[in-house]
């Protein structure tokens, strides 16, 4: 049953690595940590560690329900599984909540934008900016896609090196006393690291584009392994670098940590920070502009190239009109509701439906037989 | 193939007829009683020693005995005759410098002997000033196909380098010859050239770097997809590698492909150094590329945008150094780099002699007198004169013309969005640059796909000990190019 698209637009099985661990880290890295911190403060790390595990799970059961699509994606599985009216229905609900995804990040990064480099510069500016770029990349296809989250994953790496610099001014006693919170604190950390690894959920879409789809989990669960242990890394530099009652009050402490970078020529390393985090979100933007493009060719009548453009078009208007600062920490919270029900809800209950539609059809076989 | 056919000839008299306009032609007519010969020939294509010393004296006297082609053959001292009746076929060769002969009693018939002067109009040696090696060899290609061909099987002596060739050009019927070693170069990768070759319609072609253009996978980009080089050792190495190289009568420049950005940032130099030194030079002129796309859009962002970003003791002299000047760094920026475009324009098409001294007239007179006159500041001539110069540290002018061009639309997008408009300008040319392709094969990699086993000869270029295998991209049918001699790297090895 495995599927996989014509060999001359798939991308090497290693690629996968890059792909899931590109689309998981996004704007998000930027503020977490103090998110986090308001429920098991300095314990938080525990959190984010557990949430990043429980992704190798997700991993799995999206593998299972793949290798028994059709086309070997969500969309024809959804109509394979629900018929043709149900499945287009909760292919629509999963097209809305890309659109939310991808205008989240851009909505946040331009916010970023706003606060610390350029505060006259509108949001639907930066929208539009990033908007032309993505369609321009998007629209070279998957293995253009898949290239810049390659590079995209090593330029911005470079970044960790400078994290030794504020780890010089790193208390490590912030850590103690270790593990004195309860579960309930746990679990709200738990919840508010979620957004750190949504994304994943992006293979339901480019599975038929990784060559030997089957045999490939392996770099899936390495991509994961790199998101959380990068997220843990960042964790720790923030927490040994501030106390809990600074974190409590940082907007952005990537950026604030940043800020003590010092060289003669450059007095603002923030800046470097902030201008990356556009090689940041591009890769997994594109990626859900991509999957938003085979939703509504597979549903629709639409040509690649105009789905591209009118879900581009979409994503403006929804970037431009949102101005409201409560309207914004509103979609932030939609996102996440939404991919914890994704992660944590839909996609078992989808292996649930594989496993009994399996079932199903093997006795059928088994007494025709 | 040949849509656009500018003429049809359908006789041979049509044919004399119309060649007999041309002040070239020359028409020799020998008659004795009823039967008569005629030679025809171009007199600029031909050789005239060898009609007046060997092919006149073969004739004369003929006219009488003469009774079919046998006897003539069997007494001209010519390499390459041959009997002809179809006006097409004879048009052709006369073109190239046959003598064309024809009988009275004979009239469907006429004889072809190659006399043509291949070395005429030719040089016959290049002195590489364009690619220059200060180490290795100087010769380089010239304009005559087959002193090119020549001087390439004198670099790879194997039976198996195979020359195939091909016209191209409906009005210049241009030999084309592909290049390419059998039982190593990938056939695919011949046949997909020779494919592309053949799909060509074009009136003349003046030079390979247009059939570079013309075959390229996607013509909407300012990079050359295709190598052109007119370096016999460059080539040698390519073919040796696995690539297929086009090579273009009248053209000292030898295509080669499929390429990959790399390459363009490769100089034979590298291989003819220490690989610790050619490594070093190769960083260098990588690392000139990106000095030399970012430099002035970096001074015009933080000078517009970002001035916070800089420490006070570095800001007080860029500052004071641009005092007087009234314009905004974009404007200054856009003045210096247009000056610097026409400078090297200019110095282009000059004469050598002339261009040395515009040079000179240029850099320091306009430059000095621009900060003078405050119409620039004296960091950002710096800056402008080092990109310059870091550009044309490209092997490959047309590389480093592209990287030239390029720097205009950073510049605008700094201008425009200040650094976050500079990462937007690299994520779109990474983005172009992974869409682009070489003959159908990525034309990034070693990078992206990533292939590690071409990594030893990328960035850096290793010892001779680790780079035993081919590029494993062009797929060669052998992947070993030599044994590694690694026997003597070992501790303390005796033998």
């Amino acid at each position: 049953m495995n599927y996989q698209a014509p060999l001359a637009k798939t991308v090497s099985p290693y690629l996968l690595w890059f792909m899931i661990h590109k689309s998981q880290t996004g704007v998000a890295v930027l503020d977490f940590q103090s998110r986090i911190a308001q429920g098991a403060e300095q314990d938080s790390w525990v959190s984010v560690l557990l949430t990043g595990l429980s992704m190798h799970l997700v991993v799995l059961l999206m593998f299972y329900v793949l290798k028994h699509a059709n086309r070997g994606d969500l969309v024809s599985l959804h109509v394979q599984l629900f018929g043709r009216g149900l499945g287009t229905l909760l292919n629509g609900v999963f097209l809305l909540y890309l659109l939310l995804l991808v205008c989240y990040q851009l909505i946040t990064y331009s916010q970023v934008i706003q606060a610390l480099v350029f505060p006259d510069m509108g949001t639907w500016r930066i929208g539009l900016v990033f908007l032309l770029l993505f369609v321009y990349i998007t629209s070279g296809g998957f293995r253009v896609i898949t290239g810049t989250a390659f590079w995209f994953v090593l330029i911005p790496s470079l970044l960790i090196v400078t994290l030794f610099i504020p780890l010089q001014y790193a208390d490590w006693r912030n850590f103690l006393p270790m593990f004195n919170h309860s579960l309930p604190e746990y679990a709200y950390s738990a919840a508010q690291s979620l957004p750190l690894y949504i994304g994943v959920e992006l293979l339901l879409m480019y599975y038929p584009f990784i060559r030997n789809n089957d045999k490939a989990q392996k770099w899936a669960h390495i991509g994961v392994m790199h998101t959380y242990l990068l997220y843990f890394v960042f964790v720790v530099a923030t927490f040994a670098y501030y106390n809990m009652g600074q974190l409590r009050h940082s907007v952005w402490p990537t950026l604030g940590m940043s800020k003590i970078i010092q060289f003669t020529f450059l007095d603002r390393f923030d800046y470097f920070y902030i201008f990356n985090w556009v090689f940041v979100i591009t890769p997994p933007c594109c990626l859900i502009l991509w999957s938003c493009t085979r939703i509504l060719r597979f549903t629709t009548r639409m040509s690649g190239r105009v789905s591209l453009w009118a879900t581009a078009a979409v994503v403006f208007v929804i970037v431009a009109v949102f101005h409201d600062m409560l309207a914004i920490d509103r979609l932030g919270a939609v996102v996440r509701y939404a991919g914890t029900s994704l992660l944590f809800g839909y996609i078992p209950l989808l292996a649930v439906c594989v496993f009994i539609a399996n079932r199903f059809r093997k006795s059928v076989r088994d007494s025709e037989a | 193939m040949a849509a656009s056919e500018p003429l049809t000839i359908e006789s041979l008299g049509e044919l004399m007829a119309l060649v007999g306009k041309s002040a070239d032609f020359t028409r020799i007519t020998l008659e004795a009683g009823a039967n008569r010969i005629t030679l025809s020939v171009y007199s600029s294509m031909a050789d005239n020693r060898q009609i007046y010393e060997h092919l006149m004296p073969g004739l004369q006297g003929m006219q009488e005995k003469i009774r079919d082609w046998s006897a003539l053959l069997g007494r001209l001292p010519f390499k390459d005759m041959s009997v002809e009746t179809e006006p097409k076929k004879i048009a052709a060769k006369l073109q190239r410098g046959f003598a064309v002969i024809e009988l009275a009693i004979l009239p469907a018939e006429t004889l072809l002997i190659d006399i043509s002067n291949e070395s005429l109009g030719h040089r016959s040696n290049n002195d590489t000033e364009n690619e220059f090696a200060v180490i290795g060899p100087k010769a380089g290609f010239v304009e005559n196909l087959e002193i090119n061909m020549h001087l390439l099987r004198q670099q790879i002596a194997v039976p198996q380098l195979i020359f195939e060739d091909m016209t191209l050009g409906s009005l210049s019927k241009t030999k084309i010859v592909v290049a390419y070693i059998e039982g190593l170069t990938n056939p695919e990768l011949v046949q997909k050239m020779k494919d592309r070759l053949r799909g060509i319609d074009f009136d003349v072609v003046y030079d390979s770097a247009m059939l570079e253009q013309v075959i390229a996978d996607e013509s909407n980009t300012p990079f050359p997809l295709f190598l052109t080089t007119e370096r016999i050792d460059r080539i040698s190495y390519v073919i040796s590698s696995g690539q297929v190289a086009v090579m273009c009568d009248g053209s000292p420049y030898v295509l080669s492909g499929p390429s990959t950005f790399m390459d363009f940032f490769i100089s034979p130099e590298d291989y003819y150094l220490p690989w610790i030194t050619g490594s070093f030079f190769r960083i260098i002129r990588i690392m000139s590329v990106f000095f030399s796309l970012f430099a002035s859009p970096l001074y015009i962002a933080v000078l517009t945008y970002h001035f916070e970003a800089i420490p006070t003791r570095l800001l007080h002299p860029i500052m004071l150094s641009g005092l007087h000047v009234p314009f905004s760094p974009v404007m200054e920026v856009l003045f210096l780099e247009t000056t610097i475009e026409l400078l090297r324009e200019a110095g282009a098409r000059l004469p050598a002699k002339i261009g040395q001294t515009l040079g000179i007239v240029g850099g320091i007179v306009i430059g000095e007198a621009s900060v003078q006159a405050a119409l620039t500041s004296n960091i950002l001539l710096i800056i402008v004169a080092l990109s310059a110069l870091a550009s044309f540290t490209t092997p490959i002018f047309k590389m480093a013309n592209t990287i030239r061009v390029l720097r205009f639309p950073l510049i605008l997008l700094s201008a425009l969005l200040g650094g976050f408009g500079i990462a937007v300008g690299f994520t779109l040319l990474l983005a172009h640059l992974l869409r682009l392709k070489s003959l159908d094969s990525p034309y990034m990699i070693p990078f992206y796909p990533f292939r590690r086993g071409n990594l030893a000869d990328s960035l850096i270029r290793s010892s001779y000990q680790h780079t035993t295998n081919r590029t494993l991209y062009l797929n060669p049918l052998r992947k070993k190019r030599y044994h590694p001699n690694m026997a003597k790297d070992d501790i303390d090895h005796e033998d």
